[in-house]
């Protein structure tokens, strides 16, 4: 177990180091070099910034003693600062980061809490009304613009009836507030970002649990469970499911850069302040620093969620967990 | 043919997809409107027999640019992922033809790219070029082509090890002869259903960054920028929000069912 | 001698959307108590499909008439909680690849033991101890330390015992074997067919063995009957089937294995 863990971490450098080059190569591909934006956006530019620049990015140097220079830096976390107002790009995105990784995990978790069942019974109850109607569900869920979702729910939900706020973190008043309503404020205010972002990734993980479950259920060992004489609870939802549901772990895994995309749209339209917005906000202001380090942070992020799917699996799945591998 | 209409999915997708590609064409000739005609007094008309959908805050038809939005969404659609199957095919028939270092490069190089949030990376492109419909295709091209390459890659890797590819060597035909004539070909089936079910994304993708500001940009109509306008009327103008919603649900709806269906007539799980 | 199990007239057929496939067309057997009964034929001939059949193991798709009498009762008209009573604790079954029939995600111990506290109601305690001594029985080495292995630490011959391990838990009166050793090398199958003989006589089992091997029938079998096409061709003592076939194609069977 030990060991595959070591072997997977190691497996990771040469992501890494391809996921530093291609965010370089993103930035540098681009025509107009950063100073030159610097400049086109902020005509007062005075020569004193633009010097420290070409210093910070070493952009008088050949291109790959800049990339060796940069890569140096990042390791370090060093991401430069922000062109906007200057402070360190590392200490923004820290502070915006937890709300991110709060929304997209406490998804995560829904996501899976509600289509392992949907799943489960779909393919139990395969080819009924309901089985049925989760397809047609699983077909809107795919084709849903979740944006637009979000308009529709905002409208409803925090326009119409009033019973949701639509915009922020938390109420003005929020100050003032003891503990619980304190609590209960945040969740108000995320509950939205959270069922959607939830919503987006439901559609294919249901399906998929659906799949896997038919599968399962196929099995030979489910004749040698009903053969022991198990009532058919236990075959389905101790036989069948445990099998089942092992590849959902690394689906999930496979669904964070997704959420993490995402975030940027959820969080632009309810104007929260986490990592999504913050990229938007430095896309929009062409805060050159800030776009790369984001790019490489959310990638970084991505890799950390495969990771911690395989070794979950590895973990639930004997097959891995007692390998001599 | 017959076989291939023969199935629900398809022919339901068909139509809805039929009817958007009509109205995208004829736009001119279905709408007396003009698409950015500004009309100040036609303000936040709700929907009637002049104006079908109803107008905006500008008193333009919604109607009218919702036509007109099918344009640019559908062309946006196809071009992406025109651009992202030709990279994809090129690619993925290279690393599953010549095996080898090629092949791990290449195939490393995918594994890179997913790694990306497919969002962070099209917005850090954007950033640093003009937001026009033309950048919008060939960035969201450029984004999309790992999954067609993996795809390809299976596929050749299966074919080549059948009896007619080994005859084709064994009868000295060059390599470009045998990818082009026999193992692209071959493998059409799969590569148009991940190309239909393509389109869908590329749409989506597309209006959520013009929906963000950075993709197609006023006054040309898109669906994703006609919600900009809804998000600001707010609880105002129901149909605002509602149609070009509808547009985007119903287009994607109809390319994911035609892909599935496609997908189920060639039987090809993947 | 006592029947043990009366089939009369088993009807078996498959509904697949369109069509009815028969699987089995009409087939009378009886197993007689602490009695072998080999049941021959080739691959297709309907014998596994039967094997499922007699307590109902088959998919939904299946439709079975006929009746199957055990003890009394007629199998095929039971209740499922009263069939679940008769399942794994009157009748046992193993199968063909023991490695695919054994739940991968488990421990061996708990599939064994799980029979054990649903029939029996033992403690999970109980049942540990009970299914150590099982595995004694069926000679696994180091019992208790099997008893923590999963299915994909053990070998096919060693994943065979732990099958025959958790048939026999509860101690039934007729075990089902359907083609046993077929997934095994010819020197572990040798093994488990010595022990399935050794436990017929210490607890006095009825077996229907379920085989397309003639040889292992004239090891074990006390009455064979043939099958082809869903039908039963000839049944009779095993001398008689070896000595003075009268079906053509038993004829042709045991031309075959004589040839081999």
């Amino acid at each position: 177990m030990i060991r595959f863990i070591i072997k997977r971490l190691l497996g990771l450098l040469p992501l890494l180091l391809g996921i530093t080059l291609i965010s370089f190569f993103v930035i540098h591909l681009s025509p107009g070099e950063p100073t030159v934006l610097q400049e086109s956006m902020n005509p007062k530019v005075s020569l004193e910034v633009k010097e420290r620049l070409l210093k910070l990015y070493d952009l008088d140097k050949p291109i790959y003693v800049q990339y060796i220079n940069w890569l140096a830096r990042i390791i370090r976390f060093d991401f430069g600062t922000s062109f906007i107002d200057g402070r360190p790009v590392i200490e923004k995105i820290a502070r915006r980061l937890p709300l991110t990784l709060f929304i997209n995990i406490t998804s995560m978790m829904l996501i899976f809490l509600i289509a392992v069942p949907l799943g489960v019974i779909s393919a139990v109850k395969k080819n009924s009304v309901f089985d049925r109607s989760m397809t047609i569900f699983v077909f809107i869920g795919f084709a849903m613009p979740t944006f637009w979702l979000a308009l529709l729910l905002m409208d409803l939900l925090g326009v119409k009836l009033g019973v949701l706020p639509v915009v922020g973190l938390k109420s003005i008043d929020f100050e003032y507030f003891n503990f619980f309503e304190k609590i209960f404020d945040l969740a108000g205010h995320l509950a939205l970002p959270i069922v959607l972002s939830a919503f987006s990734g439901l559609a294919g993980i249901s399906r998929y649990m659906r799949t896997s479950m038919v599968n399962a259920l196929k099995a030979p060992y489910i004749y040698t469970a009903r053969a022991k004489g198990l009532p058919e609870s236990q075959v389905i939802f101790k036989h069948a499911l445990r099998n089942a549901v092992l590849p959902i772990v690394t689906i999930l895994g496979l669904s964070v850069p997704g959420l993490i995309g995402g975030s940027v749209i959820f969080e632009t339209i309810f104007s929260l302040p986490g990592m999504g917005r913050l990229f938007y906000e430095a896309v929009m202001q062409r805060d050159y620093s800030m776009i790369m380090a984001s790019l490489v942070i959310g990638a970084f992020l991505t890799l950390i969620g495969n990771l911690l799917a395989d070794i979950s699996y590895a973990y639930v799945d004997p097959r891995i967990r007692y390998s001599k591998q | 043919m017959k076989k291939v209409f023969r199935n629900k999915l398809v022919v339901v997708g068909f139509v809805i997809v039929f009817l958007f590609l009509v109205l995208a064409v004829f736009a001119q000739i279905i709408t007396k409107y003009d698409p950015t005609a500004i009309v100040v007094e036609d303000a936040l008309l709700a929907p009637s027999a002049d104006h079908w959908l109803g107008t905006d805050q500008l008193g333009r038809d919604v109607f009218t640019r919702l036509v007109f939005g099918a344009r640019i969404s559908l062309s946006v659609g196809f071009i992406a992922v025109g651009i992202a199957t030709l990279i994809g095919v090129i690619l993925g028939s290279i690393a599953g033809y010549y095996r080898g270092w090629l092949d791990s490069a290449i195939m490393r190089f995918v594994d890179i790219m997913l790694c990306f949030p497919v969002f962070f990376l099209l917005l850090a492109v954007i950033a640093f070029l003009e937001p026009s419909i033309f950048n919008i295709m060939i960035v969201i091209g450029l984004t999309s082509w790992m999954g067609v390459t993996r795809l390809i890659r299976a596929e050749i890797l299966s074919l080549k090890e059948r009896e007619f590819i080994l005859a084709e060597h064994a009868l000295g035909a060059s390599s470009a002869r045998v990818i082009l004539r026999h193992l692209i070909p071959n493998s059409i089936g799969p590569v148009l259903v991940s190309a239909t079910l393509g389109v869908g994304a590329a749409i989506l993708v597309e209006s959520s960054l013009s929906f963000l500001g950075l993709g197609v940009q006023p006054p040309t109509p898109s669906w994703g920028n006609m919600l900009i306008e809804a998000k600001a009327t707010l609880g105002v103008a129901w149909w605002l929000t509602v149609f070009p919603g509808v547009a985007i649900l119903f287009t994607i709806l109809g390319f994911n069912l035609l892909g599935e269906g496609l997908r189920e007539v060639f039987g090809y799980n993947g | 001698m006592d029947r043990l199990l009366d089939i009369k007239n088993l009807k078996i057929s498959f509904n697949n959307d369109f069509s009815l496939t028969e699987a089995v067309n009409g087939i009378d057997l009886y197993i007689n108590d602490k009695e072998i009964l080999g049941l021959a034929g080739e691959s297709g001939s309907g014998k596994s499909v039967t094997a499922l059949s007699l307590t109902r193991l088959l998919p939904s798709t299946a439709v079975i008439s006929g009746s199957v009498i055990f003890q009394g009762q007629d199998l095929l008209k039971l209740k499922t909680g009263r069939l679940n009573k008769i399942r794994g604790s009157k009748i046992g079954y193993i199968f063909q690849e023991p490695t695919s029939f054994l739940n991968p995600v488990f421990s061996i111990g708990f599939q064994i033991s799980e029979a054990l506290i649903f029939h029996q109601g033992l403690t999970k305690k109980q049942a540990f101890d009970v299914s150590v001594g099982l595995l004694e029985q069926v000679h696994m080495p180091r019992a208790k330390e099997q008893m923590y292995k999963y299915p994909h630490q053990l070998s096919g011959g060693m994943n065979q015992r732990v099958m025959i391990a958790m048939a026999l838990a509860c101690r039934p009166k007729l075990l089902i074997a359907d083609e046993p050793t077929t997934a095994l090398d010819v020197t572990i199958e040798s093994g488990i067919l010595a022990l399935l003989e050794e436990l017929r006589s210490t607890l006095g089992l009825s077996v229907l063995l379920i085989s397309h091997d003639l040889s292992i029938m004239q090891r074990l079998a006390e009455r064979i009957a043939v099958m082809k096409d869903g039908l039963i061709v000839e049944c009779a003592g095993k001398d008689k089937i070896f000595k003075n076939p009268e079906a053509d194609y038993t004829k042709m069977l045991l031309d075959s294995v004589i040839k081999l």
